[in-house]
């Protein structure tokens, strides 16, 4: 049986829940799982104080209810599956490393940051820094799958060294921000200042974008690592028009301010008007 | 022992085993895919000769490929792990990569054993290229002229067996070869085995050696019907004008089994005057096919 958590009402103020992943939990029985510590505020309480409990810890595991002062649920998740029927706070996922999280409403700051492995599935939109580097650190997620239906807000893909982020939406400045590597997706386009200092790695965009001075055109073509990508994102269930599989994309090589070995491909815009 | 009016010999084909990968092609259209596969299959019907052994093993639809683009699945065998490794890196570099429009995926993701493809072909990019992980597995982007080579970083191997065979006699020449035309396409329905020889079929099947010593193989005198009075030992009868084999390697014992069963009915239903199998005395390979057991219908 599926352990549920529901919120028995707002929180008072927000709300620490890292201790909530199913990894952590799997093999705790209701009633100590009722009995865990978790913060709210600056005062600890107990999770049973928060949430109603039902069935005990395993591989899957459902938090219900409006989350949006609940943070961190997920964080550094290695292994089950974690659905969250609600919005959610920020740092969903953060530092994940395995399994799968669904959120079934938005998400806030954060949202798998410094991502290492696993599937993290917003239905709704994400707020800024997701899939980034903490500040102060070099390198944002290494690993792993973030898909967000909605938008997603400022410097998504910050600092991003490795694994594939996709929005369904579009996403807001500073995409991409000193990107080391990976791929980053938006099929509504980025906002200002994409791929600033992006050195290696891949900003893809079937809507509009603004090319930074430092970038240069290198081609049209059609790239056939990116349509297994878009192949990959309609397996995981985001919704990729058929045409994107066929069409042709602008290549341009950036940022020449750092290795020049980056690159943002932008759908043609005769192809955007089909 | 008898299949409708065809003899059937109460012997076996002796099989070796062999290292094998599944290369899948893809291209921007069935017709280069094809060519990349021909391209790589190419000059590879015996290790004896050609250092590997490899065939079409059947074309994919878009739905059945990574890249959802139409494709090729091809077949690759050698005796040793690292003679496989270097061809296959020989073969998908200078068949597959020049091709126009082609990509390159692995057939056996799931298998444990893997041997370096794109990781080794990168290297042609001359610092250029990049790579991307998808679904957990890593493929090399590697620049090319008509825009980029996409390759998997690495193959599934699997251990194969090598030299399943079927021998088909006829009463003349044409006859022979209808019956082994027909049991070459049955084979080639069976998933997972390809039948390295042109068209499927050998004419110039081999012994072991030779009466000079300098060959590691030689022409079979035993079966050759113009050698009936001259060879020390003959299999040909007087009323046989033409053998011909079918020579099939496969990723399992099953799979080469279930291609020989394919075949010899199909042989029987072409009216083939005989069909026997070679070995050798059952002391050199480890997987005996004993045609006795293949006289039931295939499924």
């Amino acid at each position: 049986m599926t352990l549920v958590l529901t919120l028995r009402e707002e929180p008072g103020a927000r709300v620490d829940a890292a201790a909530l992943r199913p990894d952590a939990l799997a093999g705790l029985r209701a009633e100590a799982i009722r009995r865990l510590a978790i913060t709210v505020g600056r005062r600890p309480a107990a999770v049973g104080d928060l949430f109603a409990v039902s069935g005990d810890g395993g591989p899957d595991m459902r938090v219900e209810g409006d989350l949006r002062r609940v943070d961190r649920l997920g964080e550094g998740m290695a292994d089950g599956r974690l659905e969250l029927d609600g919005p959610a706070g920020d740092h969903v996922g953060a530092r994940m490393s395995g399994g799968t999280i669904v959120a079934r409403g938005d998400v806030g700051a954060y949202a798998g940051a410094e991502l290492r492995g696993g599937l993290l599935h917003v239905r709704g939109d994400a707020g800024e820094g997701l899939a980034a580097a903490y500040p102060g650190t070099r390198a944002g997620m290494r690993g792993g799958e973030v898909l967000v239906e909605g938008n997603a807000g400022d410097e998504a893909g910050a600092g991003m060294r490795r694994g594939l982020v996709a929005v369904g939406g579009a996403v807001g400045a500073g995409a991409g921000l000193r990107m080391l590597a990976g791929t980053l997706i938006a099929l509504g386009g980025f906002g200002p200042e994409a791929g600033i200092c992006l050195r290696r790695g891949t900003l893809v965009s079937a809507g509009a974008v603004e090319i930074p001075s430092t970038y240069a055109f290198a081609c049209r073509y059609r790239p056939p690592a990116l349509r297994l990508q878009l192949l990959r994102l309609a397996e995981l269930g985001l919704g990729v028009d058929e045409r994107l599989l066929h069409a042709t994309w602008s290549r341009w090589s950036g940022d020449r301010l750092e290795l020049a070995r980056g690159e943002i491909l932008v759908l043609e815009n005769d192809e955007r008007r089909r | 022992m008898r299949l409708r009016d065809t003899e059937v010999v109460d012997t076996f084909a002796e099989a070796f085993p062999m290292h094998g990968a599944r290369i899948v092609i893809t291209a921007d259209s069935e017709a280069w895919a094809l060519e990349a596969a021909r391209s790589a299959t190419g000059f590879a019907t015996s290790v004896i000769g050609c250092k590997c052994e490899a065939g079409l093993e059947r074309a994919l639809t878009p739905e059945q490929t990574p890249d959802a683009r139409p494709g090729v699945s091809i077949l690759l065998f050698a005796m040793r792990l690292d003679d496989l490794a270097k061809r296959v890196v020989e073969r998908v570099g200078q068949c597959v990569m020049t091709c126009p429009t082609t990509a390159c995926f692995d057939g056996l993701p799931t298998a444990a054993g893997r041997v370096p493809c794109g990781a080794t072909l990168r290297h042609f990019a001359d610092g250029f290229q990049a790579s991307k992980v998808v679904a957990g597995r890593r493929y090399w982007r590697i620049p090319v002229m008509d825009g980029e080579f996409l390759v998997e970083e690495s193959l599934g191997i699997v251990e194969g067996v090598g030299g399943g065979n079927l021998i088909l006699s006829g009463a003349d020449a044409p006859a022979a070869l209808a019956c082994a035309q027909a049991a070459a396409a049955a084979c080639r329905t069976v998933p997972g085995v390809v039948l390295p020889f042109p068209g499927g079929i050998v004419r110039s099947g081999s012994k072991v050696g030779s009466r000079r010593g300098r060959l590691p193989a030689s022409t079979n005198d035993a079966l050759a019907p113009t050698l009936r009075v001259q060879a020390p030992r003959t299999l040909v009868g007087a009323d046989t004008g033409s053998v011909l084999e079918i020579v099939i390697d496969g990723l399992s014992f099953e799979a080469v089994q279930a291609a020989m069963r394919a075949g010899l009915h199909a042989a029987a239903d072409a009216g083939a005057q005989q069909v026997t199998a070679g070995n050798y005395g059952g002391d050199l390979g480890p997987f005996h096919l004993h045609l006795r057991d293949l006289l039931d219908r295939p499924a």
